[in-house]
């Protein structure tokens, strides 16, 4: 059987789990990594090190012939992407050299396609986040289904919980994958269901921030989970101090009256936390902020001149 | 219907194949589904091999353009048919003793599993294990058993509710004359306040095992908590006279349940000339009555094996081991496994209630394998 050689592209640390097991299976062949990915770059430096396996700084204006000369030089016979920064055109992934080269999407597809699907999933409360593994096309996210695997949500996970679970599951699916190549099977595949396709841009600040008049407690603690850690939080504002919001729950009290409250308005300064009025009479109890001030309790507020009654509002 | 079977080899259970297309085959008859049914048949040996068992399943799919796959094969090799499942759309029946689970439990869609709930059984014994006032206890497994998560089910049972495992053995003699377990017995002579063992043996190694018990001086102390198949009637029948010391276990059959279906099983299967029932016959039966449900579904495509899975999530059948359904958020078959239990030359048994059942499946299935996992690629009993 014909050695296996990857070509390995990463832009965040989704793909080191996958790195790692490539690493130890002896199948990694290159790693290339966008040039503005520092930290990347810093870590899968260190991460390589003893294994002498080479890293490709890759500049958006020339790593179509760079990643060219890197597959024929190192004899790559296979490519994965996992999260990464720049369109790979076909002269790449239809390269003669190659038996395959995937796509490694940290989201369902074709129910969440874009940059992001992390956020997405969290933010949209899917019930069976996942990982997808696609042939790569012109179109982003759109290849032909190769495999997929979901997991069981937790409602309590972060983002950066999220994320690493997924870039685990990852790893699994990717082994599967250079197990199949190594056993000489032809990697079967099927159309993306175009119907229930849908694609999420890279989130801006409006989705972000939470908006008391629309969203409820549930949908509130989703966005601050889907916020946390990499935007400090889910964004609001109270009176003229924009806060973070990076951990909050839903509450419950029965003997806390939320009649005479409009959502956002707070109600309660407990400890640590505060408890706020959401919509339909619902309750969110805010554990952690960011504020310019650093990171605190969300009890802080009162020594900042905040009171039982003052609202929280959106930032536009 | 057009059935596509990869079906299994053991040198220790030689008749296991035939045993499963008896119970197939016997039960489509008896509905007057036979000739409905055609079968393309091939085997996969001891299941372990994963490129045969892909490219025979490949064939079954592509070439014969089966409706449904019917793959008795372990959960290890499973992962590496998933994109062939998943591009064809068609469903694929899982059948092993269930001796494996899945380290995700969230399935395929077009993906359901038969088993014997092997390791789910473990675990319940596990859980009866940590009642006892007596909170440690000897993990004892063969060199073969422990290769599968069933050894796993049944520790983690145990230490999640208390209990803790001071001694783990492994027995790595062949199944005759010089079997011998002597390590044991010193750590059992020389640790006297240890009573409990957690045992995962097949049938021939269980049988030798509870003999070599017998001779120890002090072995009315002890109380097994046993895996299933240290439970099967040939082990039992020739131990429960002799055996000094408690035996308990949970399994999902015995030829010997006294329930409608089991006896119309029985008889069936005689006025059919074939031999007295076995596990292997139970899951060919079953496996059968699946079929038989598919077939009754209206205004269904076989292409489409998600939306086949989606309607028998809402069917239950009975089953010679009593009602069985398919649970909803991991596409196993559940039933009520029995409780049995050895003393004083007796055997009492039981079916336990589906509310203790239905907690102690989704304890089972809430403790996630994490990390490396190492075992046998066969399926289990397939050596």
């Amino acid at each position: 059987m014909e050695k296996i050689k990857i070509l390995l592209l990463v832009s965040s640390r989704f793909g080191l789990p996958s790195m790692r097991d490539m690493v130890q299976s002896q199948t990694l062949g290159v790693v290339g990594i966008p040039a503005h990915c520092e930290e990347i770059i810093q870590e899968v430096t260190m991460l390589l090190a003893p294994y002498g396996i080479p890293i490709l700084v890759l500049h958006k204006g020339d790593f179509v012939p760079t990643l060219q000369t890197a597959i024929e030089r190192h004899e790559i016979n296979l490519g994965f992407v996992l999260y990464f920064s720049f369109k790979i055109p076909s002269i790449i992934y239809e390269h003669k050299n190659l038996k395959g080269f995937f796509n490694v999407h940290n989201g369902v597809l074709p129910e969440y396609r874009g940059a992001d699907p992390v956020f997405q999933q969290i933010k949209l409360m899917e019930k069976f986040p996942g990982v997808t593994i696609h042939k790569l096309v012109d179109q982003m996210d759109a290849g032909d289904i190769v495999l997929q695997e979901k997991i069981l949500a937790n409602f309590n996970d972060t983002y950066g919980l999220l994320f690493d679970k997924l870039a685990e599951l990852a790893s699994k699916l990717t082994a599967t994958i250079i197990k199949m190549i190594y056993l000489d099977l032809i990697i079967p595949s099927k159309p993306q269901n175009e119907l229930n396709a849908r694609y999420y841009k890279k989130q801006d600040a409006s989705q972000v921030s939470i908006n008391w008049q629309t969203m409820d407690n549930r949908t509130i603690v989703a966005l601050v989970n889907a916020c946390n850690p990499w935007n400090k939080g889910a964004v609001t504002r109270l009176n003229h101090k924009l806060v973070r919001i990076l951990k909050a729950s839903v509450y419950q009290d029965e003997n806390l009256s939320t009649k005479n409250y409009k959502p956002g308005q707070i109600l309660l300064f407990k400890e640590h936390e505060i408890v706020v009025s959401t919509l339909n009479y619902g309750l969110l109890m805010i554990e952690l902020i960011y504020i310019d001030e650093g990171f605190f309790h969300a009890s802080i507020l009162s020594s900042l001149g905040f009171f039982i009654g003052h609202q929280f509002s959106e930032i536009y | 219907m057009k059935v596509g079977i990869l079906s299994p080899s053991s040198a220790t259970y030689p008749l296991i194949a035939f045993e499963f297309m008896d119970g197939l085959k016997t039960y489509l008859k008896n509905q007057g589904q036979l000739s409905g049914v055609e079968m393309v048949n091939d085997s996969v040996g001891y299941g372990g091999q994963e490129k045969e068992i892909y490219t025979k399943a490949e064939k079954l799919l592509m070439i014969d353009d089966i409706d449904v796959l019917l793959a008795f094969i372990d959960l290890k090799v499973l992962d590496i048919l998933t994109p062939l499942i998943y591009a064809s759309g068609k469903l694929m029946i899982v059948i092993n003793p269930g001796a494996n689970y899945p380290t995700n439990w969230v399935p395929a869609g077009n993906i359901i599993h038969l088993s014997l709930l092997d390791a789910f059984c473990c675990w319940m014994t596990a859980e009866y294990a940590s009642r006892e006032n007596e909170k440690s206890a000897i993990a004892a497994s063969t060199f073969y058993d422990c290769g599968y998560l069933h050894s796993a089910a049944m520790s983690k049972c145990f230490w999640k509710n208390g209990g803790q495992i001071v001694y783990n053995y492994i027995n790595n003699n062949r199944y005759d004359e010089t079997f011998a377990i002597t390590e044991l017995a010193n750590f059992i002579s020389e640790n006297k306040e240890v009573k409990n063992i957690l045992c995962q043996f097949d049938a021939k190694p269980a049988h030798l095992l509870y003999s070599k018990l017998n001779e120890l001086t002090d072995s009315e102390k002890l109380k097994l908590f046993v895996s299933p198949m240290m439970l099967q009637e040939s082990v039992i029948n020739s131990s429960v006279e002799t055996a000094k010391f408690n035996i308990s276990g949970h399994q999902v059959w015995s030829p010997n349940l006294s329930n409608d279906t089991n006896n119309l099983f029985h008889k069936v299967l005689q006025e059919n000339g074939k031999k007295a029932p076995t596990i292997f016959t139970l899951l060919g039966w079953e496996t059968a009555m699946i079929l038989d449900q598919i077939m009754n579904i209206e205004n269904i495509s076989l292409n489409d094996g998600e939306s086949i899975v989606n309607k028998l999530k809402s069917e239950k059948f009975n089953s010679p081991r009593g009602e069985m359904f398919l649970d909803t958020d991991t596409q196993f078959y559940i039933s009520k496994p029995y409780y049995y239990e050895i003393m004083d030359g007796r055997i009492n048994g039981r079916q336990e209630q589906e509310a203790y059942v239905l907690e102690q499946w989704q304890h089972f299935i809430s403790e996630p394998t994490q990390g490396a996992i190492t075992g046998w690629m066969n399926t289990y009993l397939c050596y």
